[in-house]
């Protein structure tokens, strides 16, 4: 067993997998929410590109990802002035990376799958750009939530790139998967599977937190 | 104020086009839209309200021409209720208050000043209601508490009466013709119903095939009805609606 994983460890690194994966999936919904919504109300050729992209990239390889953030993030990257590789930050990029297309493509479904009539009763008070969003989205509550709940889902349980990007260093970038992983290479299948039971836990747990947010609107 | 629009022209492809050259509304007045199915009714009320675009001539409020590319400032100085009201998530006093609460309005004043309307329509019973749990006749009210709520000075109805059954159709036409009789609002009626546009409003247009065909007085149409669609409406078949 590793130093961190006596209880207080597990604690530890599971509330760092928590803490990554709950700001990963809040940057994907800042960024994919408003994208999603942009998307969803154009009907035009440009539109329908991105949203397929959107749609593909919620099978984007996370692997792939993780190349690319740690391409990016490496000393000599475009992005290594920033001095992020193998910190809990580059995991954070590349989880929000994975999240993103998922919130896009889910929320943009959402709103598409609203009457259209709503859309112009909402402009008919008066609503201006920002208020009309917000109207909107609290309309497609069901499916924004299923976006934020699929987002976070990408996240928590991604491994391939938070290994690549984060190095899976202890008491800085170990998260619940990679913690697995490790464990599972060393034979520790006792602990491998304690770390799996908290990792479905807390998944469970979060998803239940938000069926029970979405059918108390 | 006047709502009027010039040379007003709306084209749905080579299948149907909206051809009005004149119209105009003041506050204080009710002009009542009659025509039969796809006469372009709603669509004039889409219109003139800034929910359609682009078109051709002009729609202006007070000389002030509807910008297309900022509709809104023209879209608060209308209350819509329509055919189907939106039934928004949350309370029946939240969907009233949801006109201000979309223009920005402090929650607290938006849902007290709902509430207050709520029990001016003699619904505020159903406040604390769930919007999708009302029946139509209900919500219809909610609707129009909604557009009521924002003080427009234009109020435009789209077929209010279109859901009800004959009780609630007498009980929905007062409550308008009490409205109109305020003189605050300048109201636009669209019905398909040549008996209550008589009663609500004192001036008629009939549209057809997205013309208008002629507009007058009830007494009017019915004395000179310019074509037979209007002879339809407003003739001897007024009596037996």
């Amino acid at each position: 067993m590793t130093p961190e994983g006596g209880s207080l460890g597990i604690a530890a690194v599971a509330a760092r997998s928590l803490l990554l994966s709950a700001t990963s999936t809040a940057l994907a919904l800042s960024a994919g929410l408003p994208a999603g919504m942009f998307l969803a109300q154009r009907r035009g050729k440009i539109a329908s590109v991105l949203l397929a992209f959107a749609n593909a990239g919620m099978a984007l390889p996370p692997v792939l990802v993780g190349l690319l953030v740690a391409l990016s993030l490496w000393r000599a990257g475009p992005l290594g002035f920033l001095e992020w590789m193998y910190t809990p930050a580059a995991i954070v990029v590349a989880q929000t990376l994975l999240a993103l297309p998922v919130v896009v493509a889910l929320s943009a479904s959402a709103i598409r799958s609203l009457d259209p009539e709503l859309t112009v009763q909402i402009d008919s008070l008066g609503a201006g750009r920002g208020r009309r969003m917000a109207m909107l989205l609290r309309e497609a509550m069901p499916g924004v939530f299923a976006a934020a709940l699929a987002g976070f889902g990408a996240t928590i349980s991604e491994v391939g790139s938070v290994m690549m990007v984060g190095g899976n260093i202890e008491g800085e970038t170990r998260v619940l998967t990679t913690a697995i992983l490790q464990e599972t290479r060393m034979g520790n299948f006792h602990a491998a599977l304690g770390l799996g039971a908290v990792l479905l836990g807390l998944s469970l747990v979060i998803a239940g937190l938000f069926t029970r947010f979405q059918s108390s609107r | 104020m006047i709502l009027a629009t010039e040379n007003l022209r709306w084209s749905y492809g080579a299948a149907f086009t909206l051809d009005v050259p004149r119209l105009a509304l003041a506050t204080g007045e009710t002009l009542a839209i009659v025509g039969p199915n796809g006469a372009g009714k709603s669509t004039l009320l889409r219109l003139l309200a800034g929910l359609l675009a682009p078109f051709e001539g002009t729609v202006a409020l007070d000389g002030v021409p509807l910008d297309a590319r900022n509709p809104v400032p023209h879209r608060r100085r209308i209350g819509f209720v329509f055919a189907r009201p939106a039934r928004f998530r949350g309370t029946a006093l939240e969907n009233a208050a949801a006109g201000l609460i979309a223009r920005g309005r402090p929650r607290a004043g938006s849902l007290a000043t709902a509430a207050a309307l709520l029990e001016r329509l003699g619904i505020s019973r159903l406040a604390s209601a769930r919007a999708s749990t009302l029946s139509d006749g209900e919500f219809q009210r909610v609707a129009l508490a909604r557009a009521l709520a924002t003080a427009p000075d234009f109020l435009f109805l789209d077929e209010p009466f279109a859901r009800f059954d004959p009780p609630a159709r007498a009980e929905w036409a007062a409550e308008i013709a009490r409205l109109a009789g305020e003189g605050r609002h300048g109201v636009l009626l669209v019905t398909q119903e040549p008996a209550e546009a008589s009663r609500l409003a004192g001036r008629i247009a009939v549209l057809d095939r997205g013309r208008i065909v002629q507009e007058g007085s009830s007494e009017e149409l019915r004395a000179r009805p310019a074509t037979p669609v209007v002879a339809q409406f407003f003739g001897p078949v007024l009596g037996a609606r």
